[in-house]
């Protein structure tokens, strides 16, 4: 008899324990997706053998200023990142980043268009590079790359960015 | 008393030798003996000319005359005749005159008649098949006058010359193309000479020099026609960069040609044809190491044209009337033609402030797009280019520009380039379904004219080739940011390549089998 309620005494801790553990995850879980939330950084692989593309690495970033954070990370890769790198041309500062209903508008500095080095190739990895990076978060479809604040023909003379862009999934490895 | 015994010892000897040396000396004694001295008035034909009551004696078995000698004055320059002076009159010696080379001169005692005529011999005619014409030639010592005309049945050409004396009696020549010369004495008094051609059954042209002359010349100009050709020069020149060589004829023959490797070269055989005796070889220009030809048959007559060449190289032959073209390394027009009544916009990437991608050297994108553009555009003038300067145009202009012109197609030229001097190969670029094939017919082209690695038939949204009215490319012939592809970009050599592997392509496209 004893026993039988000393085994009910530590069946009822166990669940209690149990539901506290869930419990505290699950609200962990909440107030972390409060915080991070997961994008697809578009990198460049230069070296792949079918041809320059890019690859898509995913990350968390913390949700409060989740544009700026994955278009700086885009800029900055993780250097744990092997064999990927940055699409855009050295020296590229993001000025500012702001959305419009669900177009993106990303204004970079002079250096998008001055450093780059040409090659339709390398054009399509800068540009998609941004877009698709950028609409990996959701809420986002269009992009909208402006240089010192200004609509730009195009950064190297193959794509036009004078419209907002969507995603293109050819380049993608 | 004396002179008699020495003629009866040589007469003895003669006798020794031969009866009739001996003979001839008694005729020659008993002629003096039995015409001793005998003067009146004689016939002479003078070169021709017909002069009575000419004035003559014979005295010691020779005739003399009493003429107007200066007919004669051009082949006695440098002689002196001995003249003999009777009754106020000038006597000249036939014996004396007959001692000159080229002259032939008869007593005819019976009729009392003088012949004075030019020898003809067969050294005095020649006869030359040169480019333009078979020509008889026949070179007197003096101007004689002539008559010249056509005989039918059979059709033959002949020419009478007055005065000539024909050494040997009797001339026969063929001269071939069913051609005869024969040469005959027509008459004797007046001294006349006959020389005919005997003409094929369909007579050809003949033309004669004017009367009278010291040349007689008997032209037969269309005498080859339907027979050959005449290889009349070769010439070699630049165009439009291109080396080409020109055989000129006198008519169009068939021609082959084999380009041949080991060591590389190239013949051209044209049947038939023979080859003129003053062709001479042209100024070498590289490929082209040496010109060589020869009569490779005779039967048919074949000239053989061969051409050596520093390296294996593609040619490109067409002919005219009279002339054939080989361009060396490049194509022609011929095949071209077809693109001309199309509109083909090719479009040089990048211009003005926007160079595109440069090189490690500092060669720029845009430089090299242009000048390929333009030698595009050499090749097939019919082309039309977005920019013919180094000037910004917009991508939406270029699009505009197409639509604007009406395109058939549209070709974007660009090289391309990655970071870190990475990089290598031959890309092409096409969006819409519509232009998959043209894009595959002017990679095809690159890649086997350019002999870079394959980067492909790719699908991606450039603005031009995803705006243009019609099927549209863009090209990557090779990277810039590559230091040996830079190095090629930089040679004239590869940008005409990748020209003439876009024309290739639009012909090939064009072309097809739809």
């Amino acid at each position: 008899m004893k026993s039988n309620r000393k085994f009910v005494f530590l069946l009822i801790l166990f669940v209690v324990f149990l539901s506290l553990a869930f419990y505290i995850r699950a609200k962990k879980a909440v107030r972390e997706r409060r915080i991070w939330q997961e994008v697809v950084l578009y990198l460049a692989d230069f070296s792949s053998p079918k041809g320059p593309s890019l690859v898509p690495v995913k990350i968390k970033v913390e949700k409060d200023k989740v544009l700026n954070s994955a278009i700086e990370l885009l800029i900055n890769p993780p250097p744990y990142l092997r064999g990927v790198s940055s699409p855009l041309p050295k020296g590229t500062r993001l000025i500012s980043a702001e959305v419009k209903g669900d177009t993106a508008y990303l204004n970079f500095s002079r250096e998008l268009k001055d450093n780059f080095t040409g090659g339709s190739t390398n054009e399509m990895l800068v540009v998609y590079g941004i877009v698709n990076t950028a609409c990996s978060i959701n809420g986002i479809k269009r992009v909208q790359i402006l240089v010192d604040g200004k609509t730009i023909e195009s950064i190297g003379g193959h794509l036009e960015i004078m419209e907002p862009l969507e995603p293109d999934r050819e380049i993608v490895k | 008393m004396r002179g008699k015994g020495r003629i009866g010892i040589i007469l003895i000897r003669m006798s020794k030798q031969s009866g009739i040396h001996f003979l001839f000396a008694f005729i020659f004694l008993f002629s003096s003996f039995s015409y001793p001295q005998q003067e009146g008035k004689c016939n002479l034909y003078l070169l021709g000319r017909q002069f009575d009551n000419v004035d003559y004696f014979l005295e010691n078995n020779d005739v003399y005359l009493a003429f107007d000698i200066s007919p004669l004055s051009p082949l006695l320059r440098d002689l002196q005749l001995k003249t003999v002076k009777r009754g106020g009159k000038i006597f000249y010696s036939l014996n004396e005159l007959n001692s000159v080379q080229s002259l032939s001169c008869k007593w005819d005692g019976e009729a009392k008649c003088v012949n004075i005529a030019i020898k003809l011999r067969r050294e005095n005619i020649i006869w030359e098949r040169n480019p333009s014409a078979l020509t008889f030639q026949i070179t007197l010592p003096i101007s004689l006058s002539f008559e010249t005309g056509i005989l039918t049945n059979p059709q033959r050409a002949f020419v009478d010359i007055k005065g000539a004396h024909l050494y040997p009696a009797k001339i026969e020549e063929e001269i071939g193309d069913n051609l005869k010369m024969r040469v005959a004495q027509r008459s004797i008094s007046p001294d006349i000479v006959r020389f005919v051609i005997d003409l094929p059954p369909s007579p050809p042209k003949v033309e004669f020099s004017p009367s009278p002359s010291k040349q007689i010349k008997i032209f037969l100009p269309s005498i080859l026609s339907g027979k050959g050709s005449w290889l009349e020069a070769i010439e070699l020149k630049k165009v439009d960069g291109a080396v080409v060589a020109c055989l000129r004829l006198t008519q169009l023959s068939e021609y082959k040609t084999l380009l041949l490797k080991n060591p590389p070269r190239l013949a051209i055989d044209i049947t038939p044809s023979y080859f003129s005796p003053s062709l001479s070889a042209p100024e070498t220009l590289p490929p082209i190491s040496q010109v060589r030809w020869s009569q490779f048959s005779k039967d048919p007559p074949t000239v053989r044209v061969v051409f050596d060449l520093e390296r294996e190289t593609g040619v490109d032959i067409r002919s005219k009337p009279s002339l054939i073209e080989i361009k060396f390394g490049s194509f022609f027009e011929r095949d071209l033609r077809k693109l001309e009544g199309l509109r083909i916009v090719i479009d040089p990437g990048h211009g003005g402030s926007e160079p595109g991608a440069i090189g490690a050297s500092g060669l720029k994108e845009k430089d090299i797009n242009l000048d390929i553009a333009k030698r595009i555009k050499k090749l097939l003038p019919s082309v039309l280019l977005t920019r013919e300067d180094d000037v910004d145009v917009s991508l939406q202009g270029r699009v505009d520009f197409a639509t604007r012109m009406n395109a058939d197609v549209f070709i974007s030229i660009h090289n391309n380039s990655l970071p870190k001097a990475q990089g290598t190969g031959t890309e092409t670029y096409y969006f819409r379904e519509d232009s998959l094939e043209l894009a595959q017919y002017i990679h095809k082209a690159l890649i086997s004219k350019l002999g870079l690695p394959d980067g492909g038939v790719r699908r991606r949204g450039f603005y031009v080739i995803k705006n243009s009215p019609c099927p549209s490319v863009l090209i990557e012939g090779a990277y810039m940011s590559n230091p040996e592809e830079e190095k090629l970009l930089a040679s004239e050599d590869f940008r005409q390549k990748i020209a003439e592997a876009v024309v290739e392509g639009l012909k090939q496209y064009f072309g097809r089998e739809k």
